[in-house]
C-alpha cells in the first residue's frame, strides 16, 4: 500500500466516531456508507496474492467504466458496499442457482444501468484471465483508486456540507459547475492534460497534495480549505481562525495547519456518511 | 474543427483484451480539437471582452469543460459523438460571439461606415425593419419577413423555390434516438433548450440525493430513511487501521 501522508494518516485516526457527531441517526440515502470506488484496503486484505491478483487484474478492467458511471448525468448511480466490491472483484462465474452468483449477476447489471442499450457488456468479466502485479504496479494501482476515491468523495462531501444559508444572493455560486472548479483547484494537473477529476495519473503522484513536501502542498491545502469554507460547522471549528500561512512559515506551523484541515474533512466525511473518509496517498520514489 | 463525426469516430478501449464498449475519439481528432480550441481561448484572453460580455467567459469555460471530459472519460460511443458535438457547438457559438462583438456590432451601432461586402455567414430571418437594417449595414444576409398583404408595387426580380430540409440535412434519429429535449418554434428558447441540455452531461450525478433533482438538502431527508446501524459502528470495517497494517 502506498504511504499516507502523515497529518492525513493523523487526522484519520483520530476521528471521533462516536454516533452523537453523525448528521443524521438515520441514513438519508441509499449510497450512504457505500463507495464509489473499491475500497483501497480490500485489495492488501490477508495478504493473499493471489486474490491480490484476482482483483487488480478485474479492477484495471473495469476502471475506466467506473469512471464513465460517476461522471455523468446518470439518472442513477448506485453506490457499492464492501462486500458487494469483494464479490464483483472476485469475478466468478454469474450463476443463477446460487445466492452469490444471483449477487455477482446483480452486481454486473447495476454497475451498467441502461448498459446494454449503449452497447456496454460486463457480463463476461468472469474470463478475464489473472496476470501477476508486481509490488510497484501494485502500488500504483492502489494510489490510483485511492486519487480517485478522495477526489469524488470531496465532491459529494461538498454537495451535502455546504451551508446554504451562506449563498444568499449568489445562488449562481451554488451550482455544482463553480463548486467543481474550486475542487479541482485542490488537484494538481499538468499544463497539457485535462483539468477533470477522472485524470488521474501516476506521473502526479508527487505533486499536489501528495508532495513530499509541505511548503509544495500550501496551495493545494488552502483550495481545500476554500472549498470548505463553505461548510456547515466551518466557521463554528478553530479552523476557520488558522490564519492563512505563506510558504515562509515555519515546516511545523505547516504541518499543523495541514493536520487541521485533513481533521476537519475526515471528522466532516464521517459526520455526513457514517464511515472513514479515504485518505490521499502518495507514491515512494522509484 | 469541423468534420460530421459518425460512429466510425470512437476508438474502444481494450483492457486485458476486454472491450467493455466504452472509448475515446481517436486521438488525433481529439488533438486537432484542442488545438482549435487554444487558439479560440487565446481569441477570448486578447478580446478583453469579458468584463462587458460575461458570456464569454462562461461559453469559454464551458468550452474547456467540456472537451477535457472528452479526454479524460472513456465513454459510450452515442455519448461520445454527443459530446463531441457539443464541444463543436460550444465552440461555434463562442466563435459567434467574438464575431459579433468585434466585427458586427460596430457596424450595427453605426461607430464605423456600413460594411461594404456581404458578410460569409450563415444570416438569419427578421420580422423587424429596424433589425433589418441594423443587419444590412453589418453586411449580414437576411430574410425580412413580410405579411403578403404588405407587398403593394414593389419589384420584384426573381422568385427562388424553398430548399426542403429533408433534401440537404440528415434529419433521421441516431439508434436509439436521443431524448427530445424541445417541441416548438425555432427561437431564442429553441437555443436555450439546446444549450441547457449540452451542459447537463458535465453535471455529475448527485449520488446522494435519491433521485432529487434540486440536490441534496440534507434537512429534508432527516428522519426519512432507515435507522444507521449505530450499534455496528464501532466494529464496522474501519479502512484506517486496515490501511495502516499494510503500508
Amino acid at each position: 500500500m502506498p504511504p499516507a501522508l502523515q497529518s492525513w494518516q493523523s487526522a484519520l485516526s483520530a476521528v471521533d466516531r462516536d454516533p452523537k457527531y453523525l448528521y443524521s441517526s438515520t441514513k438519508l440515502a441509499d449510497n450512504d456508507g457505500k463507495y464509489a470506488f473499491p475500497e483501497p484496503g480490500l485489495f492488501c486484505s490477508g495478504n493473499n496474492p493471489h486474490r491480490r491478483n484476482r482483483f487488480l487484474t478485474l479492477w484495471t478492467t473495469i476502471r475506466d467504466l467506473c469512471i464513465y458511471r460517476l461522471a455523468s448525468n446518470a439518472p442513477e448511480v448506485r453506490l457499492l458496499s464492501n462486500q458487494d466490491w469483494r464479490t464483483l472483484l472476485h469475478g466468478h462465474e454469474p450463476n443463477q442457482q446460487t445466492m452469490a452468483g444471483k449477487s455477482r449477476h446483480f452486481l454486473t447489471s447495476l454497475l451498467s444501468p441502461e448498459a446494454t442499450a449503449l452497447g456496454i457488456d460486463i457480463s463476461n468479466l468472469h474470463q478475464v484471465s489473472n496476470r501477476e502485479y508486481t509490488v510497484r504496479e501494485t502500488q500504483e494501482h492502489m494510489w490510483g483508486i485511492s486519487e480517485l476515491s478522495f477526489r469524488f468523495e470531496l465532491l459529494i462531501l461538498d454537495r451535502r456540507a455546504l451551508d446554504r444559508r451562506l449563498f444568499e444572493g449568489r445562488h449562481q455560486d451554488l451550482d455544482s459547475l463553480v463548486r467543481e472548479e474550486l475542487v479541482l483547484r485542490c488537484f494538481y494537473f499538468r499544463p497539457n492534460q485535462p483539468r477533470h477529476l477522472a485524470t488521474v495519473s501516476v506521473r502526479n503522484a508527487r505533486l499536489g497534495l501528495a508532495s513530499p513536501d509541505v511548503r509544495d502542498r500550501l496551495p493545494y491545502l488552502h483550495a481545500l480549505r476554500r472549498v470548505m469554507f463553505e461548510w456547515d460547522d466551518y466557521h463554528r471549528h478553530h479552523v476557520a481562525r488558522l490564519p492563512t500561512l505563506t510558504a515562509e512559515a515555519p515546516e511545523n506551523e505547516l504541518l499543523h495547519y495541514e493536520y487541521a484541515l485533513a481533521r476537519f474533512y475526515t471528522q466532516s466525511y464521517f459526520r455526513y456518511f457514517g464511515r472513514a473518509a479515504i485518505i490521499p496517498r502518495t507514491l515512494p520514489d522509484t | 474543427m469541423w468534420w460530421n463525426p459518425t460512429r466510425l469516430d470512437f476508438e474502444p478501449v481494450h483492457q486485458h483484451g476486454w472491450n467493455l464498449g466504452i472509448g475515446f475519439l481517436p486521438h488525433h481528432e481529439l488533438q486537432a480539437m484542442e488545438q482549435c480550441c487554444e487558439r479560440l481561448n487565446e481569441r477570448v484572453v486578447q478580446a478583453k471582452v469579458d468584463h462587458n460580455y460575461p458570456e464569454t467567459k462562461s461559453l469559454s469555460v464551458n468550452l474547456r469543460r467540456s472537451l477535457s471530459r472528452l479526454r479524460a472519460v472513456a465513454m459510450a460511443r452515442k455519448e461520445v459523438l454527443f459530446e463531441c458535438r457539443q464541444v463543436q457547438r460550444l465552440w461555434m457559438e463562442l466563435w459567434a460571439l467574438l464575431d459579433y462583438i468585434e466585427i458586427f456590432e460596430p457596424y450595427m451601432e453605426g461607430c464605423v461606415p456600413p460594411a461594404t461586402e456581404t458578410a460569409k455567414v450563415i444570416g438569419c430571418f427578421v420580422l423587424n425593419a429596424d433589425v433589418a437594417e441594423r443587419l444590412f449595414a453589418a453586411g449580414i444576409p437576411y430574410w425580412f419577413i413580410r405579411p403578403i398583404s404588405s407587398f403593394v408595387k414593389e419589384n420584384i426580380l426573381s422568385i427562388t423555390s424553398i430548399v426542403q430540409p429533408q433534401d440537404k440535412l440528415e434529419l433521421e434519429d441516431y439508434v436509439p434516438p436521443f431524448p427530445r429535449i424541445y417541441v416548438g418554434d425555432s427561437n431564442y428558447n429553441r437555443f436555450r433548450a439546446i444549450s441547457e441540455h449540452g451542459l447537463k452531461s458535465l453535471r455529475y450525478t448527485d449520488l446522494f440525493s435519491d433521485g432529487n433533482p434540486r440536490g441534496i438538502k440534507p434537512h429534508e431527508f432527516e428522519q426519512a430513511g432507515p435507522s444507521r446501524n449505530t450499534r455496528d459502528l464501532r466494529t464496522r470495517h474501519q479502512p484506517c487501521k486496515l490501511l495502516h497494517s499494510f503500508s
